[in-house]
């Protein structure tokens, strides 16, 4: 009852406050005329008793302040009053607003943008049922992790206790060739083992899973059968030729499941060991409901001992783990994400010194309206909130405007970044972004609007109120807080500039590195012939011989050759070697190399120099003697101060039978693992024609002019050839040294980007402070002019204040960027962390557009006039 | 400007309203005037907390407002106890009393 009647007088309160006032002012009107009356009957006259009546009674507008305190809906009533009053305010002071608006909608729009793409890619679990329950288990020897082989797999089934199901899953190198009525087709897709639609948890909606009995049997994507299927039903139990083989279609995934793999998941059988290895399969598993990853590698440790019982001359140490499927698929983005946020962070750091500046400039403005509402009986807690809300209003409408941005810039950042970060198409403004954007706008708002409100000069306010607001500077503390803001955001901005810079010379220095060839006029292909006939190794050598002389033929090709890997990032394999004479003992490990398997005339097709002796011809071929090239490294790792040539090595892991390979030239260096991990390496090329089992070679192809249009005339000769096999990844020798720098492009060109942002803000920082500056000190100029200072003086004493904040924020940024610039080591290819260039140069940048910046406010003082100035006081 | 509201005053101040409305409904005026006039002029209700506080106990339910004529036929606005009101005032009195108890006590010790 109690809380109803107080329920009924808040509602009242906050309803009918039309009436509550009236009803206020009757009832002080009533308690001072009963005064007034009491007063003349005590004998005062009329006006005395007037006057005693107020004095007993006191500030009729702080008690009616006090009363509204104390209705219970106070609260909402102000920020209601606040809010309008605050929108007024804003559209009043149209530059202000939008240059806040703009600095918040910024700030907010990048972060926004980067934590949408964090959010979808890195937040949000995997789109399969109970995604968390997704591990892919692999093996690790030391720092060596390598999937797992058919004997691991087939005991992790048997001895699983803590996992609910298993299944593996391997590639093919390049996809599948499906022949199709157009002819042959490249579809991406892996081997799978049945249990594979269980350990995701997602069945087919039309068809069915694997079953055991199944022999060559394939589960196809939603968008799969769509396009190339068209929807039909029949095509369910009918044929799909893969690699020449039919195999029957007997399932198709609900649309939006995300086939891992590709389009095409067929049935793959585990081989029956007879060995250890290979490692190959990706073995995915799910967990138990009710099991935890800790109790799941107990069992790991339990399969391990078993397995290695059964082939007791595989390594011991060798561990298997379990990483957490999402880890697995997203975590190589990790790092450039994490390193975004810190920078959109920056930015919004900047933007928020921005607001608090414009706010300072502002509220010194409107100390007097401060001053004015104080003495009409506003308390400084309803003061503060009121600047607060506005400020926080600020916020969300910064918010807003950052939301449309971030909605811009993620269509952009999809485009780029989609071959780049996994996920990509995931990624979208839900719920969790919009909420990020409002709290993030409340947040900044209410943060940018306290630091005004705090250092208002309460005590003065009556005096500025006095002063007629001519003065209005607003005192010292006010000033000394807005250059710390203006060197603070330099100092950002040079961090994020240092960083840029730094992330821009690696990029450089990446697409200009020398490595070992000439891209221009050679266009590269793959293909993976089928295994009948070309297993073997006649009819392949055939197949290389013919394929040579033809495409030699095509007018303006000058030379053709086949290899297993491709610079400057698509390394086929390394291998174990053994120089003669410095064979390892038991137990010690053993070299490796960069391997491929190439034709003499691979070296031709990339102009990769022949140093010393020879390269291969058509008679280093099987059943000849074993014969290797190798690069300059591989001379100066092994033998720097002697002949190579005629020097033997062995292939793989030491044994004594293995036979001697004769080292017979030596080339040039080539890049063969780009980045900034990559470089050049000890290369191994052995003669393709004594290496046969490997059917699915690169093609190199060089040319004199542009050679894409010869393309259509290779696809014709291989078609005549072979017409079971497609042209798969035609791309020129410089498109792939321009795609294996695309992230490094990605990450360069946002952080340039978002270092521009910065340096914009911080100029409009310094523009404010300075240009409030000028007019601060506009009669100190006056005099100084009447005086006979000459403009250029003039110029120069704002100048160099300017510097000054310049020069404090680049002594502080450079500071920050020497401990933040080492989390950058691993994006960086022969560029220190702390290079010099990077940072005078930003430094330099900042100190130019700090200059810029003021150019117009100290121009603007020199043309102050001393005598209007003069007179004005 | 002082602030009076101290706790101890607040507290005070809501007793001493309660116990004159629990005399009869009365408006503001005659609330103060009545204050005064019962503690023999010693206690001065400052204005400033007197309507304030009023309307802290209309938020509480323990007093109701409503619009009468004076005896002069005059508009004025009569506070009235509610049965919450008269509660709370006998609890209040309660802990009033054993509070002037105890330090009346206290302060005998000291003698």
């Amino acid at each position: 009852m109690r809380r109803l009647r107080g329920l009924t007088h808040r509602i009242r309160a906050l309803l009918a406050t039309r009436r509550v006032e009236d009803e206020l002012d009757e009832e002080i009107r009533f308690h001072l005329e009963r005064d007034i009356e009491r007063n003349v009957r005590l004998g005062m006259d009329e006006a005395e008793a007037r006057r005693q009546a107020y004095l007993r009674f006191g500030g009729v507008e702080v008690i009616k302040e006090q009363v509204r305190d104390e209705s219970g809906v106070r609260w909402i009533k102000d920020m209601i009053q606040d809010a309008r009053y605050a929108l007024r305010g804003l559209g009043k002071a149209p530059v202000f607003t939008i240059a806040a608006l703009l600095s918040l909608g910024v700030g907010i729009g990048v972060n926004t943008a980067i934590f949408s793409v964090v959010n979808g890619v890195l937040l949000q679990p995997l789109s399969y049922p109970e995604a968390g329950q997704l591990y892919l288990v692999r093996i690790r020897w030391h720092d060596y992790s390598s999937p797992l082989s058919d004997a691991d797999l087939l005991g992790l089934m048997e001895g699983r206790q803590h996992l609910a199901s298993v299944a593996g899953m391997w590639f093919r190198s390049g996809g599948f060739t499906v022949a199709t009525p157009d002819g042959p087709e490249v579809v991406h897709g892996a081997w799978v083992t049945d249990a594979i639609t269980v350990v995701f948890g997602v069945s087919p909606i039309v068809g069915r899973s694997f079953a055991p009995e199944d022999e060559l049997a394939v589960i196809i994507s939603h968008r799969y059968w769509q396009t190339r299927l068209q929807g039909s039903r029949a095509a369910i139990g009918g044929i799909i030729e893969l690699d020449g083989r039919a195999f029957s279609i007997v399932g198709v995934m609900p649309p939006g499941f995300s086939l891992p793999g590709g389009d095409i998941w067929a049935l793959g059988r585990l081989k029956e060991p007879t060995r250890r290895g290979p490692f190959y399969i990706q073995a995915i598993a799910r967990l138990r409901d009710g099991s935890t990853a800790e109790l799941a590698e107990a069992d790991l440790r339990s399969v391990e001992l078993l397995v290695r019982e059964g082939y007791p001359e595989s390594a011991s140490g060798w561990r298997y783990y379990m990483l957490p499927l999402k880890q697995a698929v997203v975590g190589h983005a990790r790092a450039t994400l994490i390193l975004l946020l810190g920078a959109v962070a920056c930015v919004l750091l900047i933007a928020v010194a921005n607001v608090v500046n414009l706010l300072l400039a502002r509220g010194s403005l409107r100390h007097r309206e401060v001053a004015l509402r104080s003495a009409l009986g506003a308390g400084r807690g309803r003061l503060v909130r009121q600047l607060i809300t506005e400020s926080a209003i600020l916020g969300l409408l910064g918010a807003l405007i950052g939301l449309a941005l971030a909605a811009v810039a993620l269509d952009v950042l999809s485009m780029g970044a989609s071959a780049i970060i996994p996920r990509m198409s995931e990624v979208n403004i839900d719920a969790s972004v919009l909420g990020f954007a409002l709290l993030l706008g409340l947040a900044c708002g209410t943060i940018a609007g306290t630091v005004p409100a705090l250092t208002l000069p309460w005590s003065r306010l009556g005096e500025l109120l006095r002063e007629g607001g001519r003065g209005g500077t607003g005192g010292g503390s006010r000033g000394k807080t807005r250059k710390l803001l203006v060197v603070a955001e330099f100092a950002l901005a040079l961090s994020v500039l240092i960083c840029a810079g730094l992330l821009a010379k690696s990029l450089v220095r990446l697409q200009t590195a020398d490595l070992g060839i000439d891209e221009a006029g050679v266009v590269t292909f793959r293909l993976a012939l089928p295994d009948d006939p070309y297993s073997e190794h006649s009819a392949f050598e055939n197949f290389l011989t013919v394929l040579e002389q033809r495409l030699s033929a095509l007018p303006a090709v000058t030379a053709v050759g086949f290899s297993t890997a491709l610079p400057p990032d698509r390394l086929g394999l390394t291998n174990n070697y053994t120089v003669e004479g410095e064979e390892p003992g038991p137990g010690e490990p053993q070299l490796t190399a960069e391997w491929l398997l190439v034709t003499g005339s691979y070296f031709d097709a990339l102009r990769i120099p022949l140093l010393r002796g020879r390269t291969f011809t058509l008679s280093d071929r099987e059943g000849q003697p074993g014969v290797v090239v190798v690069n300059e490294a591989f001379v100066r790792k092994h033998f720097p101060d002697e002949d190579p040539l005629g020097k033997r090595l062995k292939s793989g892991r030491w044994s004594p039978e293995a036979p001697w390979l004769t080292l017979v030239g030596v080339v040039g260096d080539v890049t063969y693992q780009s980045g900034a991990a990559g470089g050049v390496n000890p290369t191994v090329y052995t003669a393709y024609r004594q290496n046969l089992a490997w059917h699915a070679p690169y093609v190199v192809m060089r040319a004199r002019g542009d050679p894409e249009p010869l393309v259509s005339q290779v696809r014709r000769e291989v078609r005549a050839l072979e017409p079971r096999t497609p042209l798969r990844d035609v791309a020129t020798m410089e498109q792939l040294v321009r795609g294996s720098t695309a992230v490094q492009r990605f990450r360069g060109t946002l952080f340039v980007l978002l270092a521009l942002v910065a340096l914009v803000m911080a100029a409009t920082g310094i523009y404010g402070v300075i240009s409030y500056h000028v007019a601060s000190l506009r009669r100190e100029t006056a005099i100084r002019r009447a005086l006979g200072a000459r403009n250029v003086q003039v110029v120069g004493a704002v100048l160099r204040q300017a510097l000054l904040l310049a020069a404090l924020g680049v002594v502080v940024g450079s500071a920050a960027a020497l401990l933040l610039t080492r989390a950058l080591t691993a994006f960086l290819f022969e560029v220190s962390p702390t290079d010099a260039t990077a940072f005078a140069g930003a430094a330099l940048v900042l100190f130019a557009v700090a200059i810029v910046a003021c150019l117009v406010p100290s121009v603007r003082a020199s043309r102050v006039d001393p005598v209007t100035v003069l007179r004005e006081e | 400007m002082v602030d009076h509201r101290t706790d101890l005053l607040k507290g005070t101040l809501d007793l001493l309203i309660l116990k004159t409305l629990d005399l009869e409904p009365m408006h503001g005026w005659g609330i103060s005037e009545r204050i005064q006039l019962f503690s023999d002029a010693v206690l001065q209700v400052p204005t400033g907390s007197l309507y304030p506080a009023l309307q802290r106990l209309q938020r509480q339910g323990l007093i109701v407002a409503g619009w009468r004529r004076t005896e002069n036929n005059r508009r004025a606005r009569y506070y009235k106890l509610t049965p919450d009101g008269r509660r709370r005032l006998r609890v209040e009195r309660e802990s009033w009393d054993r509070m002037s108890l105890a330090i009346n006590r206290v302060l005998q010790v000291s003698y």
